[in-house]
């Protein structure tokens, strides 16, 4: 029974890593097709995507979206969660749950909707449109792990420091923010990485000046398919694991399955 | 130790018709009380009983619904906490814990724009006050419990505040520790001579500490008065009962005259006590004895007092605790063990007390 088990464990990681490690592999070979086995190694599909520059490009933009959006929201959703934590507004829960409803609301419906909201202020195909529609999307990861992260101090601290003669805003920045930047890494860290592998929105919110290295490559992949893809997605996959192990350090996996 | 020149003269506490309610219930409902210049004065009440919210009306942090308070004759009741010039010491001592020990002390001095060198020298004074010389490049978390509050009283007196607030601050502290840090607590008020508000559900804590303790229950106060006088001249029943085990006995007015009763108890006999507060003959008064008053004898060794029958002894090393049958009541009764020999179960005594000790409060 025991070993039984075990096999079954050992065949889901399998099954969950086979592909990963396939296309790894695969952004390997030197031929235009993949064979097994596989006899040589060769960086030449790297060197092919350095070498196109609409890859690059589209990593460069997803980057700089993936970070703006990330400060963005974590900036506003430490003001938020520190308004829900320490005032608690009436209505905070139903506030938490529209900071969250981007994690609820399918991804096709909250993209049309964008669209045409995006479309009516006149904003459509710039990059404020595409930050604007990241920054909504990842403030849930935000507000949750910094609501968790302000939460852990009580606010003594601020009261201590405000009755030694720091302003409000002084306490917080003095106080708080530090006690929080933990927090803040790990929201910055969670925001980036879902911002930069987001595509479902990122469609219908890209005109053509503005294709996100996920969109890059799913545009790549429905006209021809040939290795350079595997070579991006591998480095899609080095950067995410980092990060998620950077994550896993700061405890930030383990507060948002709270 | 040399003493600390205060700057400034000693200011008192006003609170006058303190209210504050959340959502439908009353936390604090109407307080008045005033802390003489230099007092280390207690609020003492069970949990729920609204100190803690008095205190944090005081201190700023929460906007009173009604009333007023006054700070050194000044009205702070509208006023941000930062400018109130209060010590605040919490149960779970609220250090920075990013900060060094020496950062946590000089935050308020910073805060103040003290200079630099200024600054290293009243924390390492201050530090040196609550004895915690050459801690300064410590980390809070790198304390013992009884450090850190010493940390935190320090870093509520640099600034010389005009009240020192302690909100439980030696709750979180074991037994043993909690004695040593009362005795340090009070030495540090008297040498500092800051006036001090105490807020505390432990009864020896506040009659340890306190020149004056007000009894509060449902967020009004009950008693105001010295600890001595409390203990003894219960106003009611609650405040006897709260101060420490008491013996009550429901009799009747038989009799008033100026400022005297005489109140008879079945079983027990009559009774002439102060009288408490509108009682007319014929009703109800309550009398208390607190147990250590009573005298407890072996039956054949004494010829006075009521007869009785131990029912029950425990026995806490330096006192006895007893209880004792006499007729249909129970009587506690505390006393040293008795030299030689002693009180069993079924064993058959005679307890006595001073008439003086008998006294009558309100219901």
């Amino acid at each position: 029974m025991k070993r039984a088990l075990t096999a079954l464990n050992v065949l889901m990681i399998v099954y969950i890593l086979a592909p990963i490690v396939l296309v790894v592999w695969m952004s390997f070979t030197p031929t235009m097709l993949f064979r097994i086995p596989i006899t040589q190694f060769s960086l030449r599909w790297y060197y092919e995507v350095f070498s196109y520059s609409a890859y690059v490009d589209a990593a460069l933009l997803s980057l700089r979206l993936g970070l703006l959006a990330a400060l963005v929201a974590v900036a506003v959703g430490f003001c938020a969660a520190y308004g829900l934590v320490r005032w608690k507004p009436p209505g905070s829960a139903v506030l938490m749950g529209l900071f969250t409803a981007p994690l609820v609301v399918p991804a096709v419906v909250f993209g049309i909707a964008m669209l045409q909201f995006i479309n009516r202020i006149g904003l459509y195909g710039s990059f404020t449109a595409l930050l604007l529609a990241h920054v909504v999307l990842v403030m849930p990861f935000a507000v949750r792990t910094l609501q968790a992260s302000i939460q852990e101090h009580g606010p003594e601290l601020e009261w201590a420091a405000m009755s030694l003669g720091a302003r409000r805003w002084r306490a917080v920045m003095l106080v708080t923010v530090p006690l929080c930047l933990r927090g803040m890494i790990a929201a910055f860290l969670f925001c980036f990485l879902i911002s930069f592998s987001e595509i479902t929105v990122t469609l219908f919110m890209t005109g053509p000046a503005h294709q996100t290295l996920p969109v890059r490559i799913f545009n790549y992949v429905s006209d021809r398919i040939d290795p350079t893809m595997a070579a991006v997605s591998s480095m899609v996959v080095l950067l995410t694991v980092v990060i998620a192990l950077a994550l896993n350090r700061l405890g930030a996996l383990s507060e948002l399955k709270k | 130790m040399p003493q600390e020149g205060r700057a400034r003269p000693q200011a008192g506490l006003d609170v006058a018709g303190l209210i504050k309610r959340f959502g439908l219930s009353v936390a604090v409902a109407g307080v008045d009380l005033s802390v003489r210049p230099g007092e280390f004065f207690t609020v003492l009440g069970p949990s729920g009983c609204g100190k803690t919210t008095l205190l944090r009306m005081v201190s700023g942090i929460l906007v009173p619904d009604g009333g007023r308070i006054a700070i050194g004759g000044r009205d702070v009741t509208a006023a941000p906490i930062w400018t109130r010039r209060v010590g605040l010491v919490f149960q779970n001592y609220a250090l920075f814990p990013h900060m060094s020990v020496a950062q946590n002390v000089a935050f308020g001095l910073s805060m103040q724009g003290v200079a630099r060198e200024e600054r290293t020298a009243r924390v390492a004074r201050a530090l040196g006050t609550v004895r915690l010389d050459g801690y300064e490049a410590r980390r809070p978390s790198e304390l013992s419990g009884g450090q850190q509050q010493r940390v935190a009283l320090a870093r509520a007196i640099v600034t010389e505040p005009d009240l020192l607030l302690l909100d439980e601050p030696l709750s979180n502290l074991d037994a043993r520790l909690r004695e040593d840090m009362r005795a340090e607590l009070l030495e540090l008020q008297r040498r500092v001579g800051i006036t001090t508000v105490l807020v505390t559900h432990d009864i020896h804590e506040a009659f340890a500490l306190s020149d004056r303790v007000a009894v509060m229950r449902a967020g009004k106060v009950e008693q105001l008065g010295a600890p001595t006088e409390l203990y003894e001249r219960p106003a009611n029943r609650f405040v006897a009962g709260f101060l420490g085990p008491v013996n009550e006995w429901e009799g009747r007015v038989e009799a008033r005259a100026e400022g005297q009763a005489r109140v008879a108890v079945d079983g027990i006999g009559s009774f002439d006590v102060a009288a408490p507060a509108n009682c007319a003959v014929g009703q109800t008064a309550w009398l208390v004895l607190r147990p250590e008053r009573v005298c407890i004898e072996a039956a054949e060794a004494t010829a006075s007092g009521l007869v009785g029958r131990v029912d029950h002894v425990s026995h806490l090393g330096n006192l006895v605790n007893y209880r004792v049958a006499l007729g249909a009541r129970a009587l506690a009764v505390q006393s040293p063990p008795l030299r030689g020999r002693t009180l069993g179960v079924g064993q058959s005594v005679r307890v006595s007390w001073h008439a003086g000790d008998v006294a009558a409060v309100a219901l």
